[in-house]
């Protein structure tokens, strides 16, 4: 795979604030990756930086090979997507899609053309005439994705383009902008705040904190494996177990105030008195399970349909939360003692980062 | 008593709305009586003042410089406004911006007979002689704060994102400015010019300070004025009435249609 986008040791300062700080990061070519993280992380500032909207304190964005850190935004070849469309209020939707090809001086007829092709590309057939102020929020989004794509850039770039849309349609759009990017075969990188959204679509999530990127790998490999206790709070729910480690028997165990569990075969060098995190997604946790490890007082069962959650008590600080199908938690009233358990792989071990 | 709470409040609004209106209603309904003098009952109606008013050529030379002075109004003050408004909402410190916009208001709250009494030692001490130029740039001068602070309200909701859109699809900046930015704020611009062209029409003080021998129409009526009361001064108040609700209500049905 050719690399899109490289960012090679990018920092950004605001005055006396740091935005980034020395992000290196690349991007695979016909890859969609999601720069995922809270508000004010640096993720939208690094999607300007590639567009070109803010300049690298320091580092180089290259594209394709081609260095681009000095290039105006109408230079590079990248198209952006922006949080709330950003439409020409005062075009209609067939003027909006060929703007960039008008500028880039194409011939009426072959823009036209192409102007169609990108309205069917986003199922907006027919709607050339219309306002912007006569579309609803999925159609303004999908016009404005239309017309980043009609010039064909070699990277699109998103800055949380379905932020503003309800759930429902939310998730019908991301759907929809997966298959279009796997039909282009197109590099996306895309910007959210929403992880559900970032599991969902991408090919690779890198997910930043304070102006770094703290973990970047597969959807599959970030949910399972986080390396830290941010990242495994951030993706998903989880239960974490503070405690130190005891490594005196041969197996490793941490020592929380509710009680002893086995650390999982880790690659980290453990030694006693260390502090740890044992992180212990809900789904993972049964009933009764196989070999039961803590017994709870349940407070909280809460019905989501397809799923029921179940809180327990396991000392005066720690909640811990089940995650089943329905039938599975039958007959467990609040008020009841359980035992929970988990198969050990399933737990990850982390360091105390204070998070 | 239930009563009286209720009609005593209607009854005050109708009171302040005829004490504002009154007069105005008095100058209007008089300009088209054939008695010279103000008095009731009204024996006939004539356009004889109007006649009257559009014939005497000292008039027609004041309207004629009016509408110079407003033309001016609003091309400089519009344009030098809404530039300058322009690049006041684009500067990222608040603190900075909130000063500058403050800083070019200031001038609006400065009695006019100060900027009048200033703008004439200014002129003399530079030798300019006093004149219709000298008026035209007390004019622009009144009218910019205005017309900076219409403007500046409208850019404060202009989306600047598709500014970014345009270059980011290729265009070079001026060429987003060319395609995006003025097919946007132009409508606001109109707007301002209109408000700059009514405040210019009616302005005296500043005017009489430094326009010399020549005459504008408040000046002129203020000339009339002195030598008693003739009706052709209420059909040239009700015509220069009638322009500035026009500017007025259009400058604003314009901005409106833009904040939609």
């Amino acid at each position: 795979m050719t690399t899109a986008v490289e960012i090679i040791g990018v920092r950004k300062l605001f005055g006396a604030t740091t935005a980034l700080e020395r992000v290196d990061f690349e991007v695979g070519a016909g890859e969609f990756v999601s720069l995922l993280g809270a508000s004010g992380c640096g993720k939208s500032t690094l999607l300007r930086i590639i567009a070109g909207f803010e300049s690298p304190s320091e580092g180089r964005v290259r594209i394709h090979g081609e260095d681009v850190t000095r290039l105006p935004p109408e230079r590079r070849p990248t198209n952006l997507v922006f949080q709330r469309g950003a439409l020409f209020p005062h075009m209609t939707v067939r003027e909006n899609v060929g703007y960039g090809l008008k500028v880039k001086g194409w011939a009426r007829t072959r823009i036209d053309a192409r102007v169609e092709e990108m309205l069917a590309l986003v199922r907006l057939e027919g709607f050339g005439d219309r306002e912007p102020g006569q579309l609803s929020g999925g159609q303004a989004q999908r016009v404005a994705l239309a017309r980043a794509l009609a010039s064909e850039p070699q990277v699109l770039l998103l800055d949380e383009p379905l932020s503003a849309l309800d759930l429902k349609l939310r998730q019908q759009m991301q759907l929809e902008l997966r298959a279009i990017q796997k039909r282009l075969g197109a590099t996306f990188v895309f910007v959210t705040h929403d992880q559900t959204e970032a599991l969902v679509m991408s090919d690779r999530i890198a997910i930043m904190n304070n102006g770094r990127i703290v973990q970047h790998g597969t959807p599959r490999e970030i949910y399972r494996r986080p390396n830290s206790v941010f990242v495994s709070n951030f993706i998903g729910a989880t239960n974490l177990l503070r405690g130190t480690v005891d490594t005196r028997n041969g197996q490793a165990s941490l020592q929380t105030g509710s009680g002893s569990y086995v650390i999982p075969a880790t690659e980290m060098h453990l030694e006693s008195g260390q502090r740890m995190v044992l992180s212990i997604r809900p789904e993972a946790v049964r009933l009764q399970g196989e070999g039961a490890r803590v017994n709870g007082l349940v407070t909280e069962i809460i019905y989501q349909g397809n799923n029921v959650r179940v809180g327990t008590r396991l000392d005066p600080d720690t909640i811990f939360w089940a995650e089943g199908r329905d039938d599975e938690f039958d007959g467990i009233a609040v008020g009841d003692t359980v035992a929970l358990g988990w198969a050990e792989d399933a737990a990850t071990i982390l360091e105390d980062d204070g998070t | 008593m239930v009563a009286v709470r209720k009609i005593l409040p209607a009854a005050f609004i109708c009171v302040v709305l005829a004490y504002l209106y009154a007069p105005i209603a008095v100058i209007v309904i008089f300009s088209f009586t054939t008695s010279p003098r103000l008095s009731m009952p009204i024996e006939g109606l004539t356009l004889a003042w109007y006649a009257n008013a559009f014939a005497n050529p000292l008039i027609s030379t004041a309207l004629r410089n009016s509408l110079v002075l407003a033309v001016i109004s609003a091309v400089l003050a519009g344009t030098m406004g809404a530039a300058f408004a322009f690049w006041l909402v684009t500067i990222k410190r608040a603190r900075v911006r909130a000063t500058l916009l403050t800083a070019s208001l200031m001038p609006a709250i400065v009695p006019l007979l100060v900027i009048g009494i200033a703008l004439a030692v200014l002129f003399r001490g530079i030798g300019m002689q006093q004149g219709l130029l000298n008026a035209a740039i007390g004019h622009v001068l009144i009218s910019l704060p205005f017309v900076v602070l219409t403007m500046n309200a409208r850019l404060e909701s202009f989306d600047f994102s598709v500014l970014e859109a345009a270059r980011d699809l290729g265009a070079t900046p001026s060429r987003a400015f060319r395609d995006i930015t003025l097919p946007l704020i132009r409508p606001s611009v109109i707007g301002a010019a209109m408000l700059a062209a009514a405040l210019s029409l009616d302005e005296f003080v500043v005017t009489w300070f430094n326009v010399g021998n020549q005459q504008t129409v408040p000046v002129l009526v203020w000339g009339l004025m002195r030598r008693g009361i003739d009706p052709s001064i209420n059909a040239i108040a009700t015509v220069l009435l009638s322009v500035l609700v026009c500017l007025v209500v259009a400058s604003n049905i314009i901005n409106r249609k833009k904040a939609k």
